[in-house]
């Protein structure tokens, strides 16, 4: 019968804490997801949780400033709020009647995400998703990522339909 | 049945070749919910569906979006693929499928004119052959437990078996040293049973061990541990227990162990049982721990017999 050791497991510097947690769970089950489903269905799954998390926030935002429509500005402010308090750090690059162009210094979904784009599509469900409710159109492209790579993200929302779409754009309409 | 929409549709957009292209059972409704081409494949989801009828007369929608209905109006909100599941309303409660639907736009005017609803039968081939691999794998957890099970018990009594309890006691001597920890060790024996062997025979003697082993089962709590040490000797830990309520539980056992009784050739025997008892220390090995219980059983032994001693405290 031989002694265990002993080990302080809280003083261990394992890279495991709340935001961790929620982080590493969102990208196992898109892993999961992509390698039973194929990349295709999983994204098709994640754009329905994301229009339902859009759904959320965005009530959210209505409930508390009182105001059911945003004018293309606040909706870009809006933006920018909404990432700093998941963790991401957006700037507005560009805003105008025809687009907004937001960039990024940092993943919400945390430095992990790298070689994993898929989770971008909910940032563009999710702006996209909200921009229509103020806008009635929008088509979003995530241009640059953290997770391809790229030193910032850069999403562009149009709001305007264009004549000759560019695939990379997913659109959005207001059927309400 | 005839069909009207699908020259309209195909002004817009070339529905046999999206449906050419397609591996899965897949369909093309209207936005006002008619079915306007269907290819081959469907028919092994829905026998009898055909172009015309209306999709919610074939199928409810069984999820997030709750009918026929809403899954247009999703598709109409946003591009892209749309997971769904849909249950077809003839084929019974178990034909329900996982599918995807997107929006058709017009190639001249963009705009919306149909949606493409696509049966994705590979995963439902593959969910039926997950169930039938979980079913393989609970056979396969449930060999294992047992495996695990045989493992740890000791055959003849139902307690554990030694290489249980020797690391069973490791543990405890552990976490001992980590907090405070209040437990007994227990050894009992039970008393001139190589006469009972010799008497009676073996039969009976593992009868005897069998019967003491269900005395001392019957009296533990939840938390007790009791293995079959070797021969006629069980080892028992009690947890949380202190002097007096290892005392306590012990006296009680050897008065249990002595009533029962157990009948051969019409005759009735018991027999008695010695109790050793040591208090786990702070600073205890599972060896020194042991070796005072044994010594305590040493002295029962020495003073009589059916009786419980308690060890110098380490």
């Amino acid at each position: 019968m031989g002694q265990s050791k002993d080990i302080e497991f809280v003083e261990l510097n394992v890279d495991i804490d709340q935001q961790r947690f929620y982080q590493q769970c969102l990208l196992e089950l898109n892993e999961v997801l992509q390698s039973i489903l194929g990349k295709n269905e999983s994204a098709a799954f994640i754009s329905l949780v994301s229009v339902r998390i859009a759904e959320f926030f965005i009530k959210q935002y209505h409930e508390q400033s009182g105001q059911r429509y945003f004018s293309v500005t606040q909706l870009a402010n809006l933006f920018v709020d909404l990432k700093r308090r998941i963790g991401g750090d957006f700037f507005i690059e560009e805003v105008d009647s025809q687009k907004i162009v937001l960039r990024n210094n940092r993943c919400p979904f945390g430095d992990k995400i790298l070689g994993n784009t898929a989770l971008c599509n909910m940032t563009a469900d999710v702006f996209g998703k909200i921009a229509v409710g103020s806008n009635n159109y929008a088509a979003v492209s995530v241009d640059e990522a953290i997770a391809r790579g790229d030193p910032q993200c850069k999403v562009t929302i149009l709001l305007q339909p264009e004549e000759q779409l560019l695939d990379k754009y997913k659109e959005y309409y207001n059927v309400e | 049945m005839s069909n009207d929409l699908v020259p309209e549709i195909d002004k817009h957009i070339n529905s046999k070749t999206v449906l050419a292209n397609i591996k899965h059972a897949a369909l093309i409704v209207d936005l006002g919910g008619v079915i306007a081409r269907v290819n081959q494949r469907f028919a092994q989801v829905d026998n009898d569906i055909c172009e015309g009828q209306r999709l919610q007369d074939r199928f409810s929608e069984q999820s997030v979006f709750g009918s026929v209905a809403n899954v247009t109006k999703h598709a109409l909100g946003m591009s892209g693929l749309h997971p769904c599941r849909i249950q077809s309303k003839h084929g019974g409660t178990e034909n329900t499928f996982l599918a995807f639907f997107s929006l058709l736009r017009s190639r001249f005017t963009h705009k919306p004119v149909a949606i493409l609803l696509q049966i994705d039968d590979r995963n439902a081939r593959l969910a039926k052959s997950l169930v039938e691999t979980q079913k393989l794998s609970q056979l396969h957890n449930s060999a294992l437990r047992k495996l695990h099970s045989d493992g740890i018990h000791d055959p003849l009594s139902g307690l554990k078996n030694r290489r249980f309890m020797d690391s069973f006691l490791q543990m405890q001597c552990d976490l001992a040293r980590r907090q405070l920890l209040n437990g007994a060790l227990v050894i009992v024996d039970i008393d001139h049973f190589k006469r009972v062997n010799d008497t009676f025979g073996h039969q009976v003697g593992d009868q005897v061990i069998a019967t003491v082993a269900d005395t001392i089962r019957q009296r533990l709590r939840e938390s007790d541990i009791a293995c079959r040490w070797g021969g006629e000797e069980f080892a028992v830990f009690l947890h949380n227990a202190k002097e007096y309520e290892a005392i306590s539980i012990c006296e009680e056992l050897r008065q249990r162990i002595y009533s029962r009784h157990i009948t051969h050739n019409n005759h009735d025997l018991s027999v008695t049982a010695s109790f050793g008892v040591a208090l786990l220390s702070a600073t205890d090995t599972p060896q020194a721990l042991f070796s005072r219980a044994d010594e305590a059983l040493y002295v029962a032994k020495k003073q009589g017999r059916n009786q419980v001693s308690m060890a110098i405290q380490a």
